[in-house]
């Protein structure tokens, strides 16, 4: 801990001497590191400030950041594009060949499927690629055509740390092979239809990735393979379901957040603290299959799961063991539809929680049917404080969970109930029915929507 | 070098107050870091000169909240633009690189998308161009301008924060 032993020996101020030297100018280095983190329009903006500042940015800038979003916007795409071109070609003309070792670069009012683009583009690109450069942002949209390529040459930036692509961006499995970022920690995809093949092979070429943040759409069946040093995993496919599953094996991972994959194969994930499944069934599988996966996740402590795993979970075998969390703190669940036997029979082995949150969409009927377990989860007794259902309809076994939760709730402080009946009478009366319940917890507050 | 049964460096700001802080916070200090590294014998007091106490206050709090993982809960939101200025001095000085970041990155934020003649004021600049000069420079580099609005005489008293 820190230790301050404040001994005030000269109270007198010597501020108002220093005043005028500090405040005039600041220094050099200082400067130019403000400069690297304006928008490099503002930065060559700096020109207008006083003579002394007319050449100031041309020779310190090492960092780019060019936005077509700040020009003057024109209905004519390919216009604004040239206007834009002419600025970027501009600053790379005029300054100072120093390397560059961040860009940044977003284009997403003016790209068209025109040869002037891409070349443009692929340039720009190129003339910062390089051992020099660590951090490389691209947000290119259009819905004219327009699309980028990475260059297979990004492989010479051998000390990229963080690379970004997003918007109208494509690699085939060929390309995709032959990228290799031996440096990469920080990987942001966000981009439209790709193979799950090419997206593992250039997975592949970041042996020492840990941060992954994956969104594309495929209409493959393939295996996506994750860098066994990810310690934070977003992927989601943004097509729906298509069967495209994945393999997760690092020890390392902290942080999980999967939606739309088909399960496929994982490794040990006892250091996940935080996970988020959206996951699909592989075809005939049961939901020990899907416990297995629970299972591997045995010191989840912030636990989601939605629609598609939680409609693989409910629909049995009804004998199915439920996994041990044995440190989970928050848990929430997005339900098909409501099965308050099943809930309270998986409320058993969460015996540290403190926050449950149920959001219904009853999709369909409750089947199959679970059995009742006889006795009262711990975590209601000991640990359970807060408690929010979603999506609540009043119907008889949502009204069974809610009056159990209220009755056995010792500790219970919050509880939240979001009614979605479209009649206010049954609203009324659902409201009627719980506040009359009694509640074990003194002071448990119900609030009604 | 220091005894280790002191874990603890006295670091004397520019208006006389006495802070003992820990090894480890001062280690992110390079110019205090060179100081005890090239002092033979113990070091009892290190003065650390532009610094002032209410400097060395949120530098210590930012250090506590760094240890803890909560870096970004840091904010100099509060303070006016010469007191980031200042802060943003005394940190450049006492060579702390992450907290160096930080508050180039607030200034930066503060500077973004403001006038010229804001940003003269901000830095204290004196807009020695003669109208002509001024005038001549924008047409020649109007490449660079394309779509702000940039005026050429600005009443300087009208900025506002």
């Amino acid at each position: 801990m820190v230790i301050i032993e404040t001994i005030t020996q000269d109270l007198s101020s010597k501020r108002g001497k220093l005043d005028e030297d500090r405040i005039s100018t600041l220094p050099e280095d200082v400067r130019s590191k403000i400069l690297s983190f304006l928008p490099t329009k503002t930065a060559v903006a700096t020109s207008l400030l006083s003579p002394k500042w007319r050449y100031f940015w041309q020779q310190h800038l090492s960092v780019l950041d060019f936005d077509d979003d700040s020009f003057e916007p024109n209905e004519d795409r390919f216009e604004l594009f040239k206007t834009f071109a002419v600025f970027v070609n501009s600053v790379f003309l005029l300054r100072k060949p120093c390397h560059v070792h961040k860009m940044t670069l977003s284009c997403i009012q003016s790209l068209v499927d025109d040869k002037f683009c891409f070349n443009s583009v692929n340039t720009w690109v190129r003339s910062v690629i390089g051992p020099h450069l660590n951090d490389l942002h691209l947000t290119l949209y259009s819905d004219d055509g327009y699309c980028f390529e990475p260059p297979i040459n990004l492989s010479s930036c051998i000390n990229l740390l963080s690379l970004s692509l997003e918007g109208a961006v494509y690699f085939n499995l060929q390309r995709a092979k032959g990228i290799r970022l031996p440096s990469l920690k920080k990987l942001h995809l966000d981009i439209g239809y790709v193979l799950v093949t090419s997206v593992s092979a250039l997975l592949s070429g970041c042996p020492i990735l840990e941060t992954l943040d994956l969104y594309f759409e495929t209409e493959e069946y393939g295996i996506l393979c994750v860098p066994p040093s990810l310690k934070k995993l977003k992927m989601r496919l943004g097509n729906g379901n298509s069967g495209a599953s994945f393999e997760i094996d690092a020890p390392g991972l902290k942080y999980l957040d999967i939606s739309e994959f088909t399960f496929g194969n994982v490794g040990n994930l006892q250091h996940v603290v935080e996970a988020s499944l959206n996951i699909h069934p592989p075809p005939g599988a049961f939901a020990y299959t899907l416990v297995k996966l629970l299972d591997t996740l045995s010191g989840v402590k912030h636990l989601v799961l939605c629609l598609s795993t939680t409609k693989w979970l409910l629909s049995g075998p009804t004998d199915l063991r439920f996994p041990e969390f044995q440190h989970l703190l928050h848990l929430e669940l997005i339900l098909p539809w409501f099965n308050s036997n099943c809930l309270l029979s998986l409320l058993q082995t969460c015996h540290l929680l403190q926050v449950l949150i149920i959001e219904n969409h009853k999709e369909q009927s409750p089947l199959p049917r679970w059995a009742a377990h006889p006795s009262v989860p711990s975590c209601l007794v000991s640990h359970l404080t807060f408690v929010q259902l979603k999506g609540y309809r009043g119907s008889r076994d949502e009204l069974l969970f809610a009056k159990y939760i209220l009755q056995k709730g010792l500790i219970l402080k919050t509880v939240i109930i979001v009614d979605i009946s479209a009649d206010i009478r049954k609203k009324f009366d659902n409201l009627k029915r719980l506040s009359d319940v009694p509640r074990a917890s003194g002071m448990c507050r119900l609030t009604y929507d | 070098m220091a005894s280790s049964s002191s874990n603890l460096i006295s670091l004397k700001t520019s208006d006389g107050t006495v802070f003992k802080v820990e090894r480890a916070l001062a280690k992110t200090m390079k110019t205090v870091q060179a100081i005890i590294e090239e002092a033979d014998a113990n070091i009892y007091m290190i003065p650390i000169h532009n610094v002032f106490s209410h400097h060395m206050d949120m530098i210590i709090d930012y250090y506590k909240l760094s240890v803890a993982g909560k870096s970004k809960e840091f904010s100099v939101e509060k303070l006016d633009n010469d007191e980031l200025k200042d802060f943003l001095l005394a940190v450049h000085y006492l060579n702390m690189e992450d907290l160096f970041e930080v508050l180039t990155q607030a200034v930066a934020d503060r500077l973004e998308k403001k006038s010229v003649g804001y940003v003269r004021k901000y830095f204290g600049i004196e807009n020695d161009f003669t109208p002509e000069e001024y005038a001549a420079i924008r047409k020649k580099n109007d490449w660079a301008f394309k779509g702000d609005d940039i005026e050429p005489e600005e009443d300087e008293e009208k900025q506002e924060e």
